[in-house]
């Protein structure tokens, strides 16, 4: 059974004046598959995340997390969400911060401190711990975000666009320390970009969106080798992908 | 995150913007810099003592009718035993209606910030006892204690700590309810996608996010809270004396040169009718003088504490 099922998913913004944001959305997630979410901005991707987290409620469509409804999942504490801006609390350490969601739970005795500290270690961080956000570096921020979402261990991990704000530089090395990340939990992400290198580069597949209303134009295998070096955003097979999929939203701009 | 209202206060920090330098600053500036800091401010507060000391003379006016600075710290030496114990009655009228009005508004805001229905229930009510004027309130709870059994033997000194109450109360009922709305709503997701309690929002997010709104209106009540004291000392001719009353239990009756008396406990408000009426005017002075230097301490301790306390306020 897969980890996420997503089944005519609908979205419409209430207002005087209605947007619909997102149509007709189905997909399925693996457990352990890293799934891209791309398409022009505006597209509902955003909408997207925040329907399979519970955070806006469903109009129309289900969405399934190990087979029960994401209120359920959101609930259980099953999902991590990273945001565009690391949405740190400035008044803690990037260790409480990390710790936070431990706290909530109530969850925070010794092992758990420990387990903070190592995911901060993980995420390059380790001689950070005893720094506030504002003591930090944008991309260094983003990563006590990132480390924040995976205390809790969710099977599933929901990215809005976490490098967005982030140079090239820090982002490509951002890229490489996620799979990192990923390649040792064992998670189960969603992520949303407007990168196509980027979405290439992280996932096994990439779900393409229309501009509004949202639909699904295509959902494209990457079948790029793993672990994957740098390098292989140089490759014939990474160029051909990036093309393919440049066709398919261009084609969408002018029919769609 | 808004910023904090902060109306009246005097904004500090406000220094004109520095142009970013091409080179390094050479020691003599950074000196310079360090120093202007404080020898620009106290330079001027020279300049004003000297004019205050020098003038009234220069234009022959006797300072009997216009004291001078010298004239004014003779009135300070010459009723320093009255003055001290005023002193020590309007700190205290002061800190207890700060205490107890900024502790009430916190746990008002707290309650409008669980609450909506009793925000837009009571909201317009703080406004509206806002709107009147503050010197309204001495006669109307002189006269409302006095009915009530327990309080009508103290009506007058406890109408003075309730006029300071009132003036604490509102600046702190504002902001806190502003302060805790102004929260990040990505971290309010957050909680919410862990499924957070109401009080675990509160205590987390809510609470920590309001302690810069707290510190702007701590910095506005600590100033206040003198006002008010002296209007309802001045209106009430009364005040309290609880460290008078335990200086004296200990058998304790002088303290830095003045009688320490518990029964007379008008406050510097009071003193100002008692030199008024005397024609005192150099100990009218010494007493407007001596008050300011207290209220400007006070303000700068909340400025102290709040440097100390949210640091990342500041390095943002």
């Amino acid at each position: 059974m897969a980890l996420l099922e997503v089944r005519d998913v609908c979205y419409i913004y209430p207002g005087a004046q209605p947007v619909e944001a997102l149509r007709d959305i189905t997909f399925e997630v693996e457990r352990n598959e890293f799934i891209s979410v791309i398409g022009p901005s505006g597209c509902g991707k955003s909408t997207l995340l925040r329907l399979l987290s519970d955070l806006l409620p469903i109009d129309k469509g289900e969405v399934l997390i190990a087979g029960e409804p994401a209120v359920v999942a959101r609930r259980k504490r099953e999902i991590g969400f990273v945001f565009q801006d690391p949405a740190l609390m400035p008044w803690r350490s990037s260790l409480k911060n990390v710790r936070l969601p431990l706290e909530v739970l109530r969850r925070d005795g010794a092992s758990e401190k420990a387990t903070s500290e190592s995911l901060l270690r993980l995420v390059g961080l380790g001689d950070f711990t005893a720094k506030r956000p504002d003591q930090l570096s944008g991309g260094m921020r983003q990563r006590v975000s990132i480390a924040r979402a995976l205390t809790y261990d969710p099977p599933l991990l929901l990215m809005d666009e976490p490098f967005g704000a982030l140079d090239q530089i820090t982002r490509d090395e951002m890229n490489i320390e996620l799979l990192n990340i990923w390649e040792q939990k064992q998670s189960t992400v969603v992520f949303v970009t407007h990168s196509i290198g980027e979405a290439i580069y992280l996932s096994d597949r990439i779900v393409v969106l229309s501009p509004r209303p949202g639909r699904i134009v295509d959902i494209v295998d990457v079948p790029l080798p793993r672990p994957r070096d740098p390098a292989i955003k140089r490759s014939r097979e990474f160029f051909d992908i990036e093309t393919s999929l440049l066709g398919t939203l261009e084609g969408r701009r002018i029919h769609g | 995150m808004a910023k904090p209202v902060e109306a009246g206060a005097p904004v500090e920090g406000a220094r004109p913007i520095q142009q970013p330098s091409r080179h390094a600053r050479s020691p003599f500036e950074r000196v310079w810099l360090a120093l202007s800091r404080f020898m620009l401010p106290a330079f001027v507060v020279a300049v004003f003592l000297a004019i205050w000391q020098w003038l009234p003379p220069a234009l022959n006016i006797p300072t009997y009718e216009l004291p001078n600075l010298s004239t004014t710290l003779q009135g300070l030496q010459n009723n320093w035993p009255d003055l001290g114990n005023a002193l020590l009655v309007t700190t205290q009228d002061a800190l207890a209606g700060f205490i107890i009005g900024n502790a009430l508004a916190i746990l008002g805001a707290t309650v409008f910030a669980y609450s909506a229905n009793m925000e837009r229930a009571f909201y317009p009510l703080a406004i509206l006892v806002q709107t009147i004027p503050i010197v309204v309130y001495v006669p109307l709870l002189i006269i409302l204690f006095d009915q009530v059994p327990l309080l009508a033997n103290n009506a007058q000194a406890l109408a003075v700590v309730g006029v300071t109450i009132l003036i604490s109360f509102f600046p702190t009922l504002v902001n806190m309810t502003v302060g805790f709305k102004s929260i990040d709503p990505r971290v309010y997701e957050l909680m919410r996608l862990l499924n957070a309690s109401r009080t675990q929002i509160f205590i987390k997010l809510r609470f920590p996010s309001a302690i810069p709104f707290l510190f702007s209106s701590l910095k506005i009540t600590s100033t206040l809270a003198f006002v008010g004291a002296i209007v309802g000392e001045w209106m009430a001719n009364s005040g309290i004396n609880p460290v008078g009353s335990v200086l004296d239990g200990f058998g304790v009756h002088t303290l830095l040169g003045f009688p320490t008396n518990p029964s007379q406990a008008s406050g510097v408000g009071g003193q100002l009718n008692l030199f008024y009426f005397r024609l005192d005017k150099p100990g009218l002075f010494a007493s407007v003088v001596t008050v300011s230097i207290l209220s400007i301490l006070f303000f700068g301790l909340m400025v102290l504490l709040e440097r100390v306390l949210i640091p990342w306020q500041k390095s943002q």
